[in-house]
């Protein structure tokens, strides 16, 4: 089972864009995917038309009284569930630092689901703190979405420098220019250049289209409700730069 | 589980209309484009997956679909691969996991292909979410089936679903599987087992029910002959390889039922075929355990052991050849012709003779006793000759036991079975280590002159020849305790009530 995270510290990056329409494009190629959305903003629930509600909130997760399995739902597609937002999770920082390996809780409760998916999308809140941390353990791969700025590149080197610090088993981190727009220079400049000089950050990147936007609207994947559109098709090359097919 | 059903049959086609009219206003609908589907069903041959209530099917692009009995359901992408497999042929992922320790030895082979017209409609709730699927398909004599497929964390949608559906006029609920929809049209159906007088009464005439229970192992022979000639897996042979001797025990233990001419030539027969599929069910069984073996290893490295494997693949590949030769020999088809046609005629014009409750009693107690026998020379410091025909008896006994079984006492015989089975472990563990010893040494010569093998290599081999001979002495320790409650007073009370 391999676990992916869509993250950054930034907010307003195209973090649920890129975990949702990555876990659909998953799943329409057969594999038995799961999305998580931690955030307890709750928009990758609101996208699949369910309800933010889980039972017990965070602290029955962390605490261990019900699992991880409980708590999941079935979307509207095949081969893709949902483990929904909770509003409770914004208290997640406070049960983690309860416990005894704060650090390791999200792995430990993502491990029983090993036999039931092939991959597991975490769609994480933008912060530093225990949850993120815990999310940097438990992943396989980092899918850091960035707006091409200066202060985005150094956020990137930071996370970098920070992963490459973790001891034993580090995620690998793949970052992608996210919400590009092609009328500015700088952003053209970043794309075409960035790939070139550090290690990690993918070729492919996603513009800022207004169809995207639109999946709130629509409810659903873009390369579900717009299969043919640019957006479906920057999001289908960015998988298979990511799976390397 | 739901106590609902989710799944119902009606005469002539479903219409969308009809569906949505009974879920309003609870639920709306949103019905896709009618299609027709191919789905190919797999399965091992001997039916492990619908045994465990597992259904496994791929469409033609090539991706699968396992359905598990409490309503999972996992997919995988479109596996390249050339059926029959092995499950750990299939790719990685939770379908390939779930059927690994299900399946093996036996290959995943296709059971049946259907082809229907099917149409999936989504069932959806005020939000306009998905809570269901219903799949509606035609099948056989113009009818058709819609079943419920529930999404998960959305159960009590589903049971409220069926409950509207069950509602609905000319809709009735089936309990079906697609599964076994699907194998009304195929060539073989599972069975509940093979070599035991179904539907005969204690009184049946003894010659009607043995030529029954020999038809039923002829049908297994000749079943297992293709997959073992195209080496599906391992167990086409060894099925074979059984039912073989399980002939060969019927004919030795209760042939004076049948006419003589017929048994003296025929165990001759069936004798010659034991010994054609003996060479390469014994490499099939060294192969499949050296890994555990190479795994046990302390002084030797595993991969020492690599070019004894590649000898031993290399000597089946040989072996193998000699064997489909012989399945495929005028004397191997004419074998299984006349065998077949004297079956049929066996019973003709037959009015009288003892019935099969004497001759099971007898020959039950008969054995027994002979095993008895020979179980009550036998110490821990006992050749192993007498071992090996203490363990012959034995199998004989179970033979007899299971062909019998219908006609015993329920309770003696589970009782007898349970005590028999666990000695039978004991004596198996006891010959096949010393078989095996036996084999690695010959084995390790015949490399040895073949200058087939590193140092290294043999020096692995002589580990293993010592781990066989723990493993033997074991066997031998324990051997007296699980004679014990074979030869108990318990025992033989049982024994004396099988046959009521």
């Amino acid at each position: 089972m391999k676990v992916y995270a869509a993250y950054n510290i930034k907010g307003g990056v195209g973090k649920t864009s890129t975990a949702v329409n990555l876990a659909h494009l998953a799943a329409l190629d057969g594999h038995n995917v799961l999305l998580w959305d931690l955030d307890p903003q709750g928009a990758a629930t609101y996208m699949f038309r369910i309800q933010p509600k889980v039972r017990g909130g965070g602290r029955a997760l962390v605490e261990g009284s019900r699992t991880l399995d409980e708590a999941i739902k079935g979307t509207d597609f095949d081969g893709l569930d949902l483990v929904p937002a909770d509003f409770r999770y914004r208290n997640f920082d406070v049960l983690l630092d309860d416990m005894e390996q704060p650090t390791r809780r999200i792995r430990e409760l993502l491990r029983p689901l090993e036999g039931q998916y092939d991959m597991v999308f975490l769609d994480c809140p933008p912060s530093i703190s225990l949850l993120s941390e815990n999310v940097l353990h438990a992943v396989d791969t980092l899918l850091v979405p960035m707006i091409p700025a200066t202060l985005s590149v150094r956020t990137f080197d930071q996370l970098t420098g920070f992963v490459s610090d973790f001891g034993g088993r580090q995620p690998e981190v793949r970052a992608f220019f996210s919400m590009v727009d092609r009328r500015k220079r700088l952003h053209c400049d970043l794309v075409r250049h960035l790939p070139t000089e550090r290690a990690g950050i993918l070729t492919t990147s996603i513009p800022a289209l207004s169809i995207i936007e639109q999946m709130a609207e629509h409810r659903g994947p873009v390369t579900a409700f717009a299969p043919h559109s640019a957006a479906a098709h920057c999001y289908r090359a960015l998988w298979s730069e990511i799976t390397g097919s | 589980m739901s106590a609902t059903s989710r799944a119902f049959s009606k005469e002539g086609p479903i219409d969308v209309e009809t569906v949505a009219a009974a879920l309003d206003p609870k639920f709306t609908v949103a019905a896709g484009t009618a299609h027709s589907a191919s789905h190919t069903w797999l399965d091992t041959f001997d039916w492990r997956l619908h045994a465990a209530g597992i259904s496994l099917r791929y469409a033609d692009d090539g991706s699968m679909i396992l359905q598990l009995p409490d309503g999972g359901r996992l997919q995988a992408p479109p596996a390249r691969v050339k059926w029959p497999v092995q499950a750990r042929e299939l790719p990685a992922g939770p379908i390939r996991s779930a059927l690994i320790p299900l399946t093996e030895p036996r290959a995943l082979l296709p059971v049946v292909t259907v082809i229907s017209a099917a149409q999936e409609t989504r069932v959806l709730d005020g939000e306009q979410k998905t809570v269901a699927r219903l799949l509606t398909e035609s099948v056989a004599d113009g009818a058709s089936q819609l079943r419920i497929q529930p999404l998960r964390g959305y159960d009590s949608a589903a049971d409220k679903i069926a409950e509207l559906l069950a509602r609905v006029d000319g809709f009735s609920a089936i309990t079906t599987t697609p599964y076994e929809v699907a194998l009304t049209q195929a060539d073989r159906r599972p069975t509940n087992g093979l070599g035991s007088v179904t539907a005969v009464q204690p009184e049946t005439l003894a010659v009607v029910a043995i030529a029954e229970v020999l038809k039923q192992f002829a049908t297994a022979v000749e079943e297992n002959v293709p997959g073992a000639i195209a080496s599906i897996d391992t167990e086409f042979l060894h099925d074979l390889r059984v039912a073989v001797r399980r002939t060969r025990s019927i004919l030795k233990l209760v042939g004076d039922v049948l006419p003589v001419d017929l048994v003296g030539g025929y165990a001759a027969d069936f004798k010659w075929v034991g010994g054609l599929t003996t060479p390469v069910r014994d490499l099939d069984v060294y192969l499949r355990e050296l890994d555990s073996m190479s795994a046990r290893l302390t002084s030797a490295a595993p991969d020492d052991l690599d070019p004894f494997r590649s000898f031993l693949v290399k000597h089946r590949a040989a072996e193998r050849r000699k064997l489909v030769r012989g399945l495929r020999s005028t004397r191997f088809q004419s074998l299984l012709g006349d065998w077949r046609a004297e079956l049929m005629e066996l019973t003709d014009g037959v009015k009288d003779g003892p019935s099969v409750a004497e001759v099971a009693r007898d020959r039950l107690s008969k054995a027994y006793r002979k095993a008895a026998r020979l179980g009550k020379r036998i110490t821990a410091d006992s050749p192993g000759d007498d071992v090996h025909a203490l363990r012959k008896r034995c199998k004989e006994l179970r033979y007899l036991l299971e062909v019998f079984k219908p006609i015993c006492d329920g309770a003696s015989h589970q009782a007898l079975l349970k005590e028999l089975k666990s000695l039978q472990d004991t004596l198996g563990d006891f010959q096949d280590g010393e078989v095996q010893r036996e084999a690695v040494r010959e084995f390790a010569a015949a490399m040895l002159e073949q200058g087939a093998a590193p140092v290294q290599t043999y020096l692995a081999m002589g580990e293993m020849v010592a781990q066989l001979d723990a493993h033997q002495l074991n066997a031998r320790a324990v051997l007296a305790d699980r004679l014990q409650p074979f030869l108990s007073r318990e025992n033989r009370a049982r024994v004396k009530a099988l046959v009521p």
